[in-house]
């Protein structure tokens, strides 16, 4: 690898932000343990890979998803791997969104959320048609089961129903993300490379 | 290895964050190798930052700091101290100390010895009798991320130590540490010190410091004020005293700019609480398993207690261990109790139960008489104030954040209103209520806790760990505020391993070991009594009680306070039985 | 007196994954039938001889594999339009019979997977799988996140909850659809800034110990026998996944 490679890379992952991506990883899995606290009917299983977006940009947000669906595979639903195509595009598109300024408007992050709730049903769709028949343990199934029973094929039953519902959920993780970054201080988003130009440009400059 | 003879650095200026103002200006510093400096500061005078530029690269290659001029002598020279700034910083969360990237305490101990990651080399070459006297040889096969806070930080200190840096910085990390390891810790710094390292301590037990430090490094308003060695600093009786010395004593006066009337004396506090219309004047006492709005107004000092009799609760997944196993005792109205007890006693597991977040498994709660029914509606009689106050700060501003908890208990505008301003005033936010409380250093964020805790004007307050981080002279002012809240009527429950501020603070003692209560009584009746499970707070209740020649019957705590300031307080070898505390004795004459 | 740990002999790291990988390919690749029945009843049968905790195996069963099948059951053996061969007319039974065939097709190889990997968290140290990351090529900075991920991950779910309790004792419950909802900001912002903070703090502690991103000890070398390598390890399990679509 040639040395302005190697310099490129470094400057994407400083040691702050590979000690962030750990903690996205770790907010991915973790928040499943708050949604049944609270028993709310959501998944929220990127916020923690929005906030690496937000903060770092599209690579590491790409690696912090690829690592949560290895991670969680390993500790708790072994069939997470096969969405590493569905994690890689969230962390790309989130990542891309937030460097477009998403979260500096309040009405860009509804639009980005939205669409990429259209992209990952996109992404998922073959993995879910083709290894578990359309069929896996999440609520969007029953919407599956009914556009089947009314004689859709079952790709297209999978994609209808993602597009129905996954949208609902990445609006509400980037509605979640938007509100909790609004609340920190700027001097600590200041520590990651994207922290306060994807938040608050207008705010003063902090060294 | 070369060995280093010391560091100079020169011109030295770091700026705040979001505007010009400086925040630490040093003209010259020369650290001497083989010596322990203890950084002597008030709260928010750069200590940190001072620790910090030292002891991590990355903070002094920032653009936010300036130093003019930074070297190393070594045997064979002087060399440039550069971004790989040859120093480790041990900041006050042991927790972020843990590098997360081991399984076990033995893989991170031998973590620094790994050149690439996966190549582990064999066991590690630590201390094993300071592994043993830090009480961590039990731990080896636990996870780091799973011990308690002191087990943390004796961990992040034998890390430090094990890497061997020529510059060793710890920032308040021994704080967390029980009291009898404390003085092991510092012995252990100091031998290392001895080996031809530099070690900055900042630490608000001056007496430890004063014992096993070289050099007290004076610093306040971001300047330093002076480098004096600590037997030349730490001799008055003043200073044991109050924590300060005398050169510090009036500088400790101007903590902050931002910061208006604090110490707030004692008799401004009681016309403030007395000025207020519906807040603070009566100790509002929620009516048994109703609404927590309604009220019964009791008179300070009355006859109602808090009992608790028989409460059981185990965590799930612990093994079995109860948390608390059949603990009874009883809490009266207008007192402060200090609940002492050695690490996984089940202090903190206690005061959440009375707060109703936990339900106890079997046992019963009553307050007055009547039997309480705490678990749908917590903090209806106990306020609490965790010890870590990032757990409970989300909101924009102080003022919000402190009326979070009134808010919610469904109190009355104007009843939140006073509760506020009156939180604000006691812990000296009062210039701070439009601030972001996650904008705030972390000393003040453990005030806006507090605050919040006092602001919902409960009967009961728990404070958890109050004194840690916070000066001596924060120290006195709550020492002041509680005594006032006392007065009127409240009280206050005291969870601290400060044995000095607990034996200060506390009119009442409730003891626990092992998930139970075993002993409760006076502070009077504690010291004669010396039960054997709270070793740390015994050993220094016998030496107080030995050295002042302490009676039993003490008439008010303002004699006793005269008493404490008339003696001194020396680090001297106290031999149990030698002042008349007999080791036969095991219970109030 | 602290004595020092022996090691203990396992089974090389490289072995157990290049298991893992031909156990779960194998899984995908066998049509459905008899014979992928037979395949996930031994995988399960060896599994619990070799290792006696069959917990998790179990838990992943019930949580996971058994409300698939059920659900497959029902789509494909009641709602699915079906024209049997021999009259045209749906028989229920032959329905349902098709129903129990797609579902156990499925269900068995989501058992192959979940077995195999349990097996292999359950027999393989972290510490091993650390090494195996590295000794497949995987960078080190990539090993290192991997690695500190799968530790965070307890100290975040015992964070969530101490900050619950903590917002609980001031009185913060969620009463109906939307207090539910207003209870995500006083526990998710909590929590993001310690996390956040702890990040920063322990950035220091990886430059440290020479943790520097992607340079010194972390510094990526990727050479072009680590991409071949990387590469064959992705077809086989990527390929099987492949080929069982294209199978379908």
């Amino acid at each position: 690898m040639n040395c302005e490679a190697k310099g490129w890379l470094a400057k994407q992952f400083p040691p702050a932000v590979l000690t962030l991506m750990p903690i996205g990883v770790a907010l991915n899995l973790a928040i499943g343990t708050l949604v049944q606290i609270i028993k709310l009917p959501v998944f929220l299983d990127s916020v923690g890979t929005v906030i690496v977006a937000v903060l770092s940009g599209p690579l590491p947000a790409i690696l912090t998803a690829v690592v949560t669906v290895l991670v969680g595979g390993l500790l708790t639903n072994p069939v997470l791997p096969w969405f590493v195509g569905t994690a890689i595009a969230i962390g790309w598109f989130s990542g891309f969104c937030a460097n477009r300024g998403a979260f500096r408007r309040v009405w860009l992050w509804g639009l980005c959320g939205v669409a990429m709730g259209v992209i990952a049903a996109v992404v998922s769709a073959p993995v879910v048609v083709y290894l578990f028949a359309g069929i896996t343990q999440s609520g969007s199934s029953l919407v599956v089961a009914y556009l089947m029973a009314a004689g859709k094929t079952v790709l297209n039953s999978v994609l209808l129903a993602g597009i129905a519902c996954d949208p609902v959920d990445k609006l509400l993780t980037f509605l979640i993300v938007w509100a909790l970054l609004r609340g920190l201080p700027v001097k600590l988003l200041a520590q990651f490379p994207r922290g306060v130009l994807n938040t608050r440009p207008s705010a003063p400059a902090i060294r | 290895m070369r060995r280093m003879l010391g560091l100079s650095i020169s011109n030295v200026e770091f700026l705040s964050a979001e505007d010009d103002r400086v925040l630490l200006s040093l003209d010259s510093l020369e650290l001497a190798a083989g010596s322990v400096y203890g950084v002597v500061a008030p709260n928010l005078s750069g200590r940190s930052i001072l620790l910090r530029l030292l002891g991590d690269a990355a903070l002094a290659g920032s653009p936010r700091s300036r130093i003019g001029e930074k070297r190393i002598a070594w045997e064979s020279g002087t060399s440039p101290l550069g971004a790989d700034a040859p120093g480790i910083y041990l900041g006050p969360c042991p927790q972020d100390s843990v590098s997360t990237l081991t399984a076990t305490v033995e893989e991170e101990l031998a973590l620094h010895r790994k050149a690439r990651y996966g190549d582990i080399a064999g066991p590690f070459s630590a201390n094993t009798d300071l592994v043993d006297a830090l009480m961590l040889s039990a731990c080896l096969k636990q996870d780091p991320l799973c011990l308690s806070g002191g087990q943390t930080a004796a961990l992040a200190l034998l890390c430090a130590l094990e890497m061997k840096r020529p510059i060793l910085c710890v920032d308040e990390t021994l704080a967390h540490l029980d009291v009898s390891l404390r003085p092991v810790a510092w012995r252990a710094v100091r031998e290392f010190a001895r080996a031809g390292h530099i070690c900055l301590m900042a630490d608000n037990e001056y007496d430890l410091m004063a014992e096993y430090a070289d050099y007290a490094i004076i610093l306040d308003g971001g300047q330093v004020k002076g480098i004096h060695r600590v037997d030349q600093a730490f001799n008055s009786v003043e200073a044991k005293l109050r924590g300060t010395i005398p050169s510090v004593t009036s500088l400790t006066a101007s903590i902050c700019p931002q910061l208006e009337a604090l110490p707030v004396r004692y008799e401004q506090m009681v016309s403030l609480l007395r000025a207020s219309p519906n807040g603070f004047r009566k100790s509002r006492v929620p009516e048994i398993g109703n609404d927590a709005r309604k009220t019964q107004d009791i008179a300070p000092g009355g006859e109602s207690s808090l009992v608790f009799d028989g409460l059981c609760f185990t965590y799930p997944g612990s093994d079995g261990r109860p948390a608390l196993a059949e603990a009874s005792a009883a809490l009266p109205l207008g007192h402060t109790t200090g609940l002492i007890g050695s690490i996984g006693a089940g202090k903190s597991t206690l005061c959440k139960t009375l707060n109703g977040v936990l339900r106890a498994q079997r046992g019963g709660i009553t307050f007055g008489g009547k039997p309480v029914a705490p678990f749908g509606h917590p903090g209806q009689l106990v306020a609490y104030s965790f010890q870590n106050p990032d757990d409970q700060l989300f909101q924009d501003t102080v003022e919000k954040e402190v009326a979070f908890g009134p808010r919610c208990l469904g109190l009355t505008p104007s009843e939140i209103s006073a509760g506020v301003s009156i939180a604000c005033d006691l812990f000296g936010l009062a210039s701070l209520k439009r601030a972001h409380p996650l904008d705030l250093p972390f000393v003040l964020r453990k005030r806006v806790a507090m605050a919040a805790a006092v602001a919902m004007q409960r009967p009961f307050t728990v404070l958890d760990e109050p004194t840690v981080t916070q000066d001596q002279s924060f120290r006195a002012h709550l020492l002041d505020v509680i005594e006032c809240l006392t007065g009127q009527g409240r009280s206050l429950i005291l969870i601290s391993h400060d044995a000095e501020f607990a034996f200060e603070a506390c009119d009442r003692i409730l003891v626990m070991s092992q998930g139970r209560c075993c002993w409760s009584g006076t502070r009077e009746e504690f010291c004669a009594g010396r039960p054997d499970e709270a070793e740390g707070f015994v050993n220094l209740a016998v030496r107080l009680s030995g050295e002042l020649d302490f009676s039993p019957v003490c008439p008010t705590r303002q004699a006793l306070t005269d008493r404490l300031r008339s003696q001194r307080f020396g680090r001297s070898s106290f031999q149990p039985g030698e002042h008349g505390c007999d080791s036969g004795d095991d219970g109030p004459p | 007196m602290t004595t020092m740990s022996q090691p203990r002999r396992h089974l090389d790291v490289r072995t157990k994954m290049w298991l893992w990988a031909c156990c779960v390919s194998s899984g995908l690749l066998l049509p459905s039938g008899w014979m992928l029945w037979a395949y996930a009843g031994a995988v399960i049968g060896v599994s619990s001889l070799v290792f006696d905790r069959l917990r998790p195996l179990l838990r992943f069963a019930i949580r996971i594999v058994l409300p698939t099948f059920v659900m497959l059951v029902v789509v494909y053996g009641f709602l699915v339009p079906y024209e049997s061969a021999a009259n045209h007319q749906s028989d229920w039974m032959e329905r349902f019979f098709l129903g129990v065939f797609v579902a156990s097709a499925i269900g068995a190889r989501l058992l192959v997977i979940g077995t195999a990997t349990i097996v292999f968290v359950s027999v393989t140290p972290q510490l091993q799988i650390a090494s195996g990351l590295r000794a497949m090529r995987v960078p080190v900075p990539v090993v290192a996140v991997f690695v500190s991920s799968f530790n965070m991950y307890g100290s975040v779910v015992r964070k969530i909850r101490q900050i619950v309790d903590a917002q609980r004792s001031r009185g913060l419950s969620g009463r109906g659809l939307r207090g539910r909802v207003r209870m995500y900001i006083p526990i998710l912002r909590p929590l993001l800034f310690s996390m956040l903070t702890s990040a920063v703090e322990r950035a220091s502690v990886w430059r440290t110990r020479n943790y520097l991103g992607m340079v010194g000890s972390t510094e990526l070398e990727i050479g072009f026998y680590d991409t071949i390598v990387a590469t064959l390890g992705a077809l086989l399990v990527g390929g099987a996944g492949v080929a069982r679509c294209v199978g379908c």
